[in-house]
């Protein structure tokens, strides 16, 4: 596996935002909605929509502002257009899950500020052409997705007993999951795993000692 | 004369009720994880972390001033859970765009050190979500002020806490896996469960 | 570290440096006036204590020792006890009546969250015991808070039947003076945490650490004076002042948690001004905790704060005791007043 990422990085970095440069575990960005909300499954997957297409449309349409306009005005126009997005997709979400997403809290509105619209549009994804601009974009947003649905499952299933509002008929639970003290604890070890896999892939291989000729 | 003392010190009482409330029970980064890339962000590039906090202050109360103002008009409104976040963003530009006019033109000279730190707080998640969870609570204006105030103070408390552990957890020290970010997400953890010992439950988001 | 010696053609023994000699009989010491604390533990709750302390120490153990296989290179030190030590702290101040796999769930994390993501042992920044006690009493309080009655029947299954009751803290914080015999108070025959509640046996503990310098006495009288204050000053309840300290002393975990967990020199400030700031802060932190706060057992809460904040407090009372030489130089240095002329 190593030798292959080795061979292969350049593509492979297109992809980075996903996994090895992961928007949550690597950069540390996004991280309030899955610490504290991210606590089941169904909030996890009603904030990674949300999330996914706000970030998407909002970076992507931004992307077409010029940047003759000042720094202040991109920044007020890239969070304008993200609440504007916020409207229909939060519509969508309560036909889809009435009542769940009022269980998110301010979290699912807070998707407005994150980080990937306010500081990592200007920062990295701007300075892309905008086929690579969308691959990235669409690692990052795809990255956040697994993170908070990983966690959402890990945290609902052995800290309530259930997964998706079903009960797993579990004896005992740890329901001390459930705060978001362990949201940040999960996240760590979880960044600590992805740190020491980043490392083995970017380690050199151990080359064997050439044999002697006799 | 007495009522208008008895006004006062409601209003004071308030303020500083849930000054406290915000900056302890209910600590932006320790119990809600909300600016904790940004608090990492400012130790990392050494901004003065005084100067930041007073700016996510000014920045968070006078946008409570606007929200409070205008939430009234939301309670009528359909669709106002959707509608609430470009209303508070629209807020926040206004804010935004009047503190960067006074920083050019009373603070000129510091204007290199301080704007970097205004682009960073306007559009903060700590500052949007005070704005959220006031207007949710049906607080009152004192309330909401004192909840600003709490935010910005919370962000400098729990920001200085992680400085100070920062460069240890980015040492030899620490394990090669654990080094930096994760180990500051759990030390990030043990903090947030510590404050949780004043709280004792969950708190509602 | 120690140095080797060839002691013939025998395997080669390390020799412990001076540093670690010291620690080492500091853990030692920790370990001997645990004894006598789990001892009492065991008069009042039978048999089931020591298999509670048995299980902890054993996963304790097995854990400690996988992380430091997973570390690679770092071998176990010979000074190093803390794996026995932190399994036994965290098992005294938890109920008599508590699940053995929620207790082992506890060395779990002090080992896997609090000790080893920081570096090990001597590199950890908080006090394990406190990290796990905390986890639990958040997670499972029905199980952590409430407890037996001294002398209650336990038996030794995985669960225990049988009514459990609240503890003096929880009764102090709902405004009710709880109604203890004085000898009982400091015989610790009430509920409460199995080995938190015998004040005498903690105070006689403590004592011969002080005389062995093994804790330091600043944090313990820091945090205790400092608790006994703000008791005295702002009683919970309505009882005589001398009342309220008592019972804001042998509630909780606080006079064990001043002996045994406070004073960890891995975790507390290295200079004696910045060990008495951080022992007052303590204190203090656990009273208001204790006045504005959910929870009944607020030292460890305190504690977990107190040890993010103990580097500063050896800068700050640094800065202090300089500024306080320097205005102390500047007054000795100042001349007298000059003569006016006709004097």
């Amino acid at each position: 596996m190593r030798t292959f990422y080795q061979k292969h990085k350049k593509t492979l970095s297109l992809f980075d935002g996903f996994f090895l440069n992961n928007t949550v575990l690597e950069r540390g960005l996004v991280i309030a909605p899955i610490i504290v909300a991210g606590n089941t499954m169904k909030n996890a997957v009603m904030l990674s929509i949300a999330f996914v297409i706000i970030t998407f449309i909002t970076v992507f349409v931004s992307s077409f502002i010029p940047k003759k306009f000042p720094y202040t005005i991109r920044a007020i126009l890239h969070t304008v257009l993200a609440a504007i997005v916020f409207i229909p997709v939060s519509i969508l979400l309560q036909n889809f899950f009435p009542e769940a997403v009022y269980k998110t809290g301010i979290f699912l509105p807070l998707l407005v500020t994150n980080s990937l619209i306010v500081s990592k549009s200007e920062s990295r994804f701007f300075k892309k052409t905008r086929g690579k601009m969308a691959v990235d974009l669409i690692s990052h947003v795809l990255g956040f997705m697994l993170v908070a649905c990983l966690v959402g499952a890990l945290r609902e299933i052995l800290g309530n007993g259930t997964f998706w509002g079903n009960s797993l008929g579990m004896s005992e639970t740890a329901p001390a999951l459930m705060f978001p003290f362990a949201g940040f604890i999960i996240l760590g070890f979880l960044a600590a795993a992805l740190q020491k896999f980043r490392r083995y892939l970017n380690q050199e291989p151990k080359r064997e000692p050439e044999a002697s000729n006799e | 004369m007495s009522e208008v003392f008895a006004s006062i010190a409601g209003f004071a009482g308030d303020y500083v009720a849930f000054a406290l409330i915000a900056m302890f029970l209910e600590n932006t980064i320790l119990t809600r994880a909300l600016g904790t890339s940004t608090s990492l962000l400012i130790i990392r590039k050494g901004f003065p972390l005084v100067l930041f906090s007073v700016i996510l202050t000014v920045i968070t109360t006078l946008s409570s001033v606007l929200v409070f103002l205008v939430n009234p008009l939301l309670k009528n409104v359909a669709y106002s859970y959707s509608v609430t976040p470009l209303l508070f963003v629209l807020m926040i530009s206004l804010v935004y765009v009047a503190v960067l006019l006074i920083t050019n033109s009373c603070f000129s000279k510091h204007r290199q050190k301080i704007l970097p730190m205004v682009h960073l707080s306007a559009f903060n998640c700590a500052v949007l979500g005070a704005l959220l969870l006031g207007s949710q609570s049906n607080m009152n204006f004192a309330s909401f002020l004192g909840f600003g105030l709490g935010t910005g103070l919370g962000f400098a408390l729990a920001t200085f806490l992680l400085s100070i552990a920062y460069d240890r957890l980015y040492s030899d020290r620490v394990p090669k896996a654990f080094r930096g970010f994760p180990a500051m997400l759990i030390y990030i953890g043990i903090l947030s469960l510590s404050f949780y010992g004043l709280i004792g439950h969950e708190i509602s988001f | 570290m120690g140095d080797t010696v060839r002691i013939g053609k025998a395997k080669r023994k390390k020799v412990l440096s001076e540093a670690d000699r010291t620690r080492r009989s500091k853990h030692i010491d920790l370990i001997v006036t645990l004894i006598p604390v789990a001892l009492m533990a065991v008069y009042y709750y039978g048999i089931r204590v020591l298999i509670l302390a048995a299980c902890a120490i054993i996963f304790s153990v097995l854990s400690d020792y996988l992380c430091l296989r997973l570390c690679g290179d770092r071998k176990w030190q010979s000074y190093d006890f803390s794996s026995v030590i932190s399994p036994l702290i965290l098992v005294l101040i938890l109920p008599a009546s508590i699940p053995y796999w929620l207790a082992v769930v506890g060395v779990l994390i002090a080992t896997f969250v609090a000790k080893y993501p920081f570096g090990g042992y001597g590199k950890n920044i908080f006090n394990p015991a406190a990290v796990a006690f905390a986890v639990l009493a958040l997670g499972w309080p029905d199980k952590v808070l409430s407890y037996p009655q001294p002398f209650d029947n336990l038996g030794v299954s995985f669960t225990v039947g049988g009514s459990l009751t609240n503890g003096v803290a929880y009764r102090l914080q709902l405004g009710g003076a709880p109604a203890i015999p004085v000898m009982d108070r400091l015989l610790g025959n009430f509920a409460g945490p199995m080995g938190a509640t015998c004040i005498l046996v903690l105070m006689a503990c403590g004592l011969y650490l002080l005389v062995r310098r093994t804790i330091s006495w600043q944090v313990v009288t820091g945090t205790l004076g400092s608790a006994a204050a703000m008791a005295f000053l702002f009683p919970r309840v309505s009882v005589s002042r001398v009342d309220s300290v008592v019972f804001e002393l042998i509630a909780g975990v606080l006079v064990f948690g001043a002996v045994f967990m406070a004073s960890d020199p891995v975790t507390s400030p290295k200079t004696g001004w910045g060990k008495a700031l951080y022992g007052v802060l303590l204190g203090v932190l656990t009273m208001l905790f204790r006045y504005f706060g959910k929870m009944e057992i607020t030292f460890v809460f305190a504690l977990l704060l107190c040890n993010a904040v103990a580097p500063k407090c050896d800068e700050y009372m640094a800065l202090l005791i300089q500024a306080a030489k320097r205005a102390a130089r500047r007054l000795a240095k100042k001349p007298l007043a000059p003569k006016t002329q006709g004097e």
